[in-house]
This record gives C-alpha cells, structure tokens and sequence, in this order.
C-alpha cells in the first residue's frame, strides 16, 4: 500500500509474509482490535503498544487462535485459521506459561520436534544451545524460573526452524543478560530472513530487539515504521513535570525563557511545565534554580509512561 | 505418523501420572475383593454367578465409567487449563486427527487401568474355578468398546467445561444406574452397557446373570461394536467442531 507521494505507507513492507487486512475483533461489545491494516516481512518487527492494548489479540488472530470478526489475515498466502499446513512454517512463543510442567526441557522441545514431524536429535540439541538452556535441558521445567521456562519456549519455536516467527513477550522474567542474548538471537533469525514478530509493552525492549515497530494503542495502529520515526513522534508530545521548589514564581518565570518549555504553571508551591525536551529541561533546572536562589524539593514527569504517550500518539491521528 | 505418535504418547502419559495410576489401581481391585467376599464355599455355577453380579456388575457399573470419565474429562480439558492447548492446535495437524488421538489416548489409558482390573478379578475366579478364557476375552472387549464410548463423550465435554467430571459422575449414578435401569430402552445411551453387551455376547452364559443384576441390555455383542462406532464418530466431529470453532487458549 502506498502513500500519496508513491512511497510505501510505513506500515507495510514491500515482500509480506503476513498481511493484516481491514481486520477488526471484538468481544461482545469490547472492541480488542479494530480496523487494523499492516504487513510483516523478513526481519525483525517490534509490535509495541501498552497492555491491553490488542497485541495479543493480534498475534493470536495471526497465529490462527482466535477468528477474526472482520478483515482478513493471511501467512504466506494462506488462512491460518483454516489451513493449518501452515503451521509448518509458524511457531509462536505465547506470553502464558504454555509448557508442560512435568516433562523436562529437551522432552519439551523434542515433542515439539516430533508434533511437526522432525525426529533428529541434533535439531534438539541445537535449539536447546541457542537458548543456552543446555545445563538444565534435563530438569523438570515445573522447577525452571520465568526466565528459563521463557527460552526454553523460544526452543520449541525454533525446533521446527519456523519461516515466521511469532514472540508474545518473550522478555518477560529474562534477566539483563539473558534478555541481551535473545535479542541478539531473534536479530539473527531477522538477517537470515525469518520473519520475526516480538511483541512488548516495554519501549527500549522494541528498540533494541527491532528495527522496524508497529504500534497499537486501544487495538487502533497508533504509528508504523523505523524506532527513529516513533522516536521522534513522541518527542513532539509535550511532557508534562511538576517541580517543586520554595520559589516557584521567580524560578516559573526563569524556566518560561527557556525555548524547550512551552507552558508553565504555578500552583500553590510547585510548578507545572509542559516541554518537548525532559533531558534537558533536567539539566536546566538545577542551574535556574541557582541563578534565582531556589531550593528544589522534587522533579516529577507526570506522564512519561509508554501508555500515555501512546494515547497522544493516538488522539494526534 | 510421528506426531500422531508424539501427541498420543504425551497424552497417555500427562493422563497417567504416578499418584493418579496408584489411585486407579485400588480402585481397579475392589471388583475382585467384592469377588473374594462373596465366593466362598459355592459350586461353579454360584461361583460364576457372583463373578458376575458382585465382581463384573461392580466394576461395569462404577469402577470402569469413574476411570473413563476422569480420564477423558482430562485429555484436552487439561490443556485447556494449562494452557498448552495452543502448543498443539499451533501444529500442521488436522482438527480431527488431534480429537481422534485424544479420544484415542484417553481410551487406552482407560484400558490399562481396567483391564488390570478385570484380569485380577479373572484371576482370583480362575483360582477357585476355572480359567475360561472366553471370560477374560469378554471382559477386556466390553471393557474397550465401553472405554470407547465413555471417551467419545467426555474428551469434547472435559473441552467445554471445567465440571466435565461433576457432570460424568452425576450422567453415570443417576441417569445410567437409575432411569436406564428402569427404563431399559434408553439401553444404548449408557456406555457401560453397550460395553457389556458385548461380554453378554461373548460369554452367553453372563447373558442372563448381567440383565438380573443390571437389568435388560437390549443389545447384542454386534450392537455393541457399532454403537460404540456411533459414539466414536460423534465424538470425533463434535470434539473437531470444537477445535475449530472456539478461540483457543
């Protein structure tokens, strides 16, 4: 799909895999997604939104979990909802504890094998060491931390060495350098041409997992394409900080100088700036503070999170 | 082939933890000790007459349908619960070749528990009498085919509710045991005497003990097998619909 000036709607890729069309779900009267058009394709893609947001419901309706109510979702040219041979080339990681508790895990990855019809043992053994799960393969995954059962998961998916790959916060429970090493994994898995989907509420998971990102915020595309492009649309959004001080007219008046505050208001002993720039309005501060002889009791961002921003990405469409 | 094998195997398995097994077990021998209680100092023929009356009608009529229902309640229900459903369904696999294994899994894990059961019991009778083959072949026929038939009805219910062992426990005590023994045309809805019927069939002899005890069977040892087939077809395409139809954990 292309934009008026004939370059591609950064929503889409040139050479899908996966194509969302007009699709919609809701629940009874709960509208999860609605009216949702976007592509994926080789590589990585980073599908970030708030919770609650419709990723899951995204990726379930992909994967083939649950109908669509309206629109259309196709995976390599086909329904997964109605032909399930393409499941041989789809694996999904899900955000739930989909394992079985009593098997350990290489009888774990290797029933995975064996319901794709793979019976090789090195296949096992090389998807259980690009996890670097292979110390514990052979414990029981009733034992294993979030973390562990996390990459093992990504083991099974990866067994069947899968053309599309689709990962339901596969983050979540990793410590820091576990984290680094899966991120590294699925950039790899990206180069060589899987199309790879990671789905996270966490912004700086995305960037560094994903060089393309889909955006959904209240089951509506909120923004589409490189993590700069994002980036920089958030940074347009007026942040809003409550400062405290002892002096709040005489350091207001200071801070409404400064060319990256757009508003400031005074209420009672604290202000309230709205600017386009927390980095440095942070360093401002404390230097303002000096010149008008102000003492500064707190520097609060009042809506930094992921899902407000969103919700300005949002109301801004 | 292989992940027909797979799923069947992990399912056989998940259904037949260690506890669960034990548990089945000695239950599985109360047919055999009701045997051994009321067997003592009789003729042959009294003695076959109480194998059927406090050992088989026991176990056809409460030990066997118990097993059947926990078991098939579980073989997707569990998965529901745990949430590894998607692990299976997310498969090159048709939907009705993952309800057939179910049903499939679910009946040969019932199998093994019961037929342990009703070859301790043949066991105990051919010790104090005779080892009539033809007793032990009835039992472990009608054992299969009532299996059959229990699973086709509880893997798709266990799918759709959690209470799918509650619901089992009241079909079999009050409309099996309790209308079906009055009103013995509604014979074919009770899956244990369709599996009877067979042994009535197999062993002419436990024909007439077994209508005493549980009343008219009203089936033949060849109405048995293609009732359990309509049972097996029916459960099938319902558990397939199912696998189809609902959004999928």
């Amino acid at each position: 799909m292309t934009v008026p000036n004939g370059t591609l709607d950064p929503a889409f890729v040139p050479e899908p895999t996966i194509v969302v069309a007009n699709t919609s779900k809701w629940f009874g009267q709960k509208v999860a997604v609605s009216n949702l058009s976007c592509s994926f394709g080789p590589g990585v893609t980073g599908l970030l939104g708030p919770n609650g947001a419709g990723k899951t419901t995204l990726l379930r309706m992909i994967a083939g979990l649950t109908d669509v109510s309206n629109g259309s979702v196709t995976v390599l040219g086909r329904d997964p909802r109605s032909n399930h041979s393409v499941f041989k080339d789809i694996a999904v990681v899900p955000d739930e504890d989909a394992v079985y508790m009593d098997m350990t895990g290489r009888q774990f990855v290797r029933y995975a094998a064996r319901l794709d019809g793979y019976r090789d043992r090195e296949r096992v053994d090389t998807a259980i060491d690009q996890v670097s799960m292979g110390d514990a393969a052979d414990r029981r995954i009733g034992g294993y931390s979030k973390g562990m059962k996390q990459r093992i998961k990504v083991a099974a998916a990866l067994v069947t060495e899968p053309t599309v790959l689709i990962l339901d916060e596969p983050l979540n429970g990793t410590d820091p350098i576990q984290r680094a090493h899966l991120i590294s994994l699925f950039d790899s898995l990206g180069r060589a041409g899987t199309t790879v989907i990671v789905s996270s509420h966490v912004l700086e998971e995305v960037e560094r997992a994903s060089s393309r990102v889909i955006a959904i915020v209240d089951g509506r595309l909120a923004a589409a394409g490189s993590v700069e492009s994002i980036r920089a649309a958030m940074n347009n959004i007026p942040y809003v900080v409550r400062i405290e001080t002892d002096r709040p007219r005489e350091l207001g008046s200071k801070l409404f100088a400064e060319s990256a505050v757009s508003s400031v208001q005074t209420v009672d002993r604290y202000l309230v700036v709205r600017t386009s720039d927390v980095a440095r309005l942070g360093s401002d501060v404390p230097r303002l503070a000096v010149d008008c002889d102000a003492s500064l009791t707190g520097f609060q961002p009042q809506d930094e999170s992921l899902e407000s921003v969103f919700r300005y990405l949002v109301a801004g469409r | 082939m292989t992940s027909i094998l797979a799923l069947f195997g992990a399912t056989y398995r998940g259904l037949l933890p260690l506890r669960r097994t034990l548990l089945f077990g000695l239950l599985g021998l109360a047919p055999a000790i009701l045997f051994i209680l009321n067997s003592e100092n009789r003729t042959a023929e009294a003695g076959f007459v109480s194998l059927i009356e406090s050992g088989a009608a026991v176990y056809y009529s409460l030990i066997l349908p118990i097993v059947a229902i926990v078991l098939a309640a579980g073989a997707l229900g569990d998965e529901r619960r745990d949430q590894t459903l998607s692990f299976i369904t997310l498969r090159p696999l048709a939907r009705w070749s993952i309800a057939l294994v179910k049903i499939a899994a679910s009946a040969a894990a019932t199998v093994s528990i019961a037929s342990a059961s009703v070859t301790v019991l043949w066991l105990v009778y051919g010790i104090q009498y005779e080892f009539d083959t033809r007793i032990i072949v009835g039992l472990l026929v009608s054992t299969a085919l009532a299996t059959v038939a229990y699973s086709s009805i509880f893997v798709p219910l266990g799918f759709i509710t959690d209470r799918a062992v509650v619901i089992g426990l009241a079909y079999l005590l009050v409309f099996e045991n309790g209308v079906v023994f009055l009103l013995t045309g509604l014979a074919s809805l009770s899956p244990w005497r369709v599996g009877a019927a067979a042994l009535g069939g197999i062993v002419p002899d436990a024909q007439g003990v077994l209508d005493d005890v549980v009343g008219n069977l009203a089936m033949s040892a060849g109405g048995s097998l293609v009732t359990t087939g309509i049972y097996l077809a029916i459960g099938t395409v319902l558990a397939t619909l199912l696998l189809k139809r609902r959004d999928l954990a």
